[in-house]
């Protein structure tokens, strides 16, 4: 087996619109805590399709997100990459309107470019224009850290 | 009958359109902007000027850089600062980073699929692979600048009121301009492609309205001019164009005394052909435009004469930036008090202006802002309403198709806000 080099976490989204600036705080917050420094810490913001190449140029990743799965707001929901492509490759197949993060995932797939990808996602309240988060989404962040945090020390040590 | 196009595809945000194809016209025209400027006052009002710009970033993940440049562009006329020659520079090579990371993704991921007759360029992933991996090398090497001068690919962090905190490696703008430099044949194969597709026969004369900077193909000015006369500073923006509301949409739309107008590439193009690249001028020649079409069609053509165009100047700039060093290129030291201050920039899709006022103690008391997607809209709805009566005897799929690429050729961006992922759990 090859040897792991970049390692990465994402945090993506909007941070004028509520809970979907959660992934680009969490990033932040991430800094202020104990992270292996061969770990790169990525405010990915709504880039799109440039999130392509931030996938492209590492070998294993965790994305964080806000997204919506049903649950009560603020829910964490820990989910493989593979499975959010082969649920929704048929659907957004047809178009590439909105170049949101599943279309990024399949066309990273498609590719070859896809890394070994962990989602963390969580269940918004809110996603209109603010500059906060809500009060579930900002009293599961420290939940979510941690749940990183373990993530991380699970993950093979880099040579 | 009515034909309704909901969801317009392949453009940045939401659009709908209700067409009456018995009356002939269109019953309505709505384009959702998120931008609006009560929402961009109430964000900013209260804060600091030195929190603007960061704020500011995030209102576009495709323009941050224009959004982020135009603001402290702003700010730093409020507050009489002025940046030195080579963050000025930085500053352009920044644009150009940007406005080639735009036009890319428009012209391979919105275009292509419309004038190669398919839904999206993932049918393009086992057929033309080759074409979908050059559209991202193409991509990537648009990021690296903005990777390399504002800190990373999108959102910037390395700029500030007065300059850069932080500047590039010399090493790294080596690297780049290798890089661009490669770009060429990625280039001309782009070229190839889109010299063979064939183009909608449509004109429609408007106003063409663009930043005026005599040295140079605009980007950063003072100054904006149009086709139909009109010099003016950027300053007195709001003597020149009105913004207004209509009451079937709820975007704001834009006109000058004349009527609508078109910002955006094929403005600059038109206004500027002669301070074009020499190569620019060629890959002009050779997808069969110049400074006389009034096709907004063209755009297209437009958008892909200025990626070479800004490649060469990129390659330039940074030649330059080489040739003098970076070292003591620091911020200058920024006042405190308060202010008015206007700017514009040229973005992606055309004009661009933000205007504040700050108090006394630098905390802003008005935002102003005006997108150019909001500007173009007036125009893309009165070209709707002069192409249909031309395609009235065509097929309910071609006249949509038709449209749709109208308003694609425009490359509206109509929301920049949230891309929710949504999953069912079973």
């Amino acid at each position: 087996m090859s040897a792991i080099h970049i390692s990465r976490i994402i945090g993506i989204g909007n941070l004028l619109m509520g809970d979907d600036g959660l992934g680009v705080v969490a990033i932040e917050e991430l800094r202020r805590r104990k992270i292996p420094p061969t770990i790169e810490l990525i405010d990915g913001g709504c880039g799109g399709v440039t999130l392509l190449q931030i996938l492209a140029e590492c070998d294993r990743a965790i994305i964080i997100d806000a997204a919506d799965f049903g649950k009560k707001p603020g829910a964490i929901l820990r989910y493989p990459a593979e499975k959010i492509i082969n649920s929704q490759q048929s659907t957004t197949q047809a178009s590439l309107h909105q170049t949101g993060l599943a279309e990024v995932l399949i066309l990273a797939k498609k590719l070859g470019q896809l890394p070994d990808l962990t989602l963390f996602l969580v269940q918004p309240q809110i996603i209109e224009r603010s500059l906060e988060l809500s009060k579930p989404v900002q009293e599961a962040l420290p939940h979510l850290l941690d749940m990183l945090i373990a993530e991380l020390a699970a993950w093979p040590k880099t040579d | 009958m009515k034909i309704e196009l909901n969801h317009i595809t392949r453009i940045e945000g939401h659009a709908h359109l209700v067409v009456d194809r018995k009356q002939g016209e269109i019953k309505d025209c709505r384009l959702e902007i998120v931008e609006s400027p009560r929402f961009f006052e109430a964000m900013l009002k209260g804060r600091h000027f030195s929190d603007v710009a960061p704020i500011v970033a995030r209102v576009c993940g495709v323009c941050s850089i224009s959004h982020t440049l135009a603001s402290l562009m702003a700010t730093e006329q409020a507050l009489g600062v002025e940046p030195d020659a080579k963050a000025r520079l930085l500053r352009r090579l920044l644009s150009f980073g940007e406005i080639m990371q735009s036009h890319l993704l428009q012209l391979y991921f919105m275009a292509v699929p419309d004038y190669l007759g398919i839904s999206s360029i993932f049918q393009l992933l086992d057929s033309r692979r080759e074409l979908v991996a050059r559209a991202l090398r193409l991509k990537r090497t648009a990021n690296r600048i903005c990777e390399v001068i504002g800190g990373r690919p999108i959102h910037p962090v390395t700029t500030t009121i007065g300059g850069f905190s932080v500047m590039p490696y010399v090493s790294d703008l080596k690297h780049l301009r290798q890089e661009l430099v490669a770009a060429l044949p990625d280039l001309e194969a782009t070229v190839e492609l889109f010299a063979g597709f064939d183009f909608p026969e449509f004109e429609r004369e408007t106003e063409y309205i663009c930043l005026s900077d005599p040295g140079h193909y605009p980007l950063h000015a003072n100054r904006f001019c149009s086709s139909s006369g009109l010099n003016a500073a950027v300053t007195d923006y709001k003597k020149e164009v009105e913004e207004y509301l209509t009451g079937y949409s709820t975007a704001k739309f834009a006109r000058t005394a004349r009527g609508s107008y078109m910002v955006g590439p094929l403005a600059r193009f038109k206004n500027n052909f002669p301070r074009l690249s020499p190569m620019a001028r060629k890959v002009a020649s050779a997808l069969t435009i110049d400074a006389d079409t009034i096709n907004p069609y063209h755009s297209l053509k437009a958008r892909l004469v200025e990626v070479v165009n800004y490649v060469e100047e990129s390659i330039h700039t940074i030649d330059e930036l080489l040739l003098h060093g970076l070292n003591g290129t620091k911020p200058r030291a920024v006042p405190t008090g308060g202010g008015q201050g206007t700017a514009a920039v040229e973005a992606p899709r055309g004009l661009l202006f933000h205007s504040y006022t700050y108090d006394r103690n630098g905390l802003l008391d008005t935002a102003d802002c005006v997108i150019p997607t909001a500007q173009n809209l007036a125009n893309i709805e009165t070209d709707l309403k002069a192409i249909l009566p031309e395609l009235l005897d065509r097929s309910d799929q071609e006249l949509t198709r038709r449209l749709e690429m109208l308003i694609r050729s425009y490359d509206p961006c109509l929301s920049c806000s949230t891309h929710l992922l949504k999953i069912d759990l079973v």
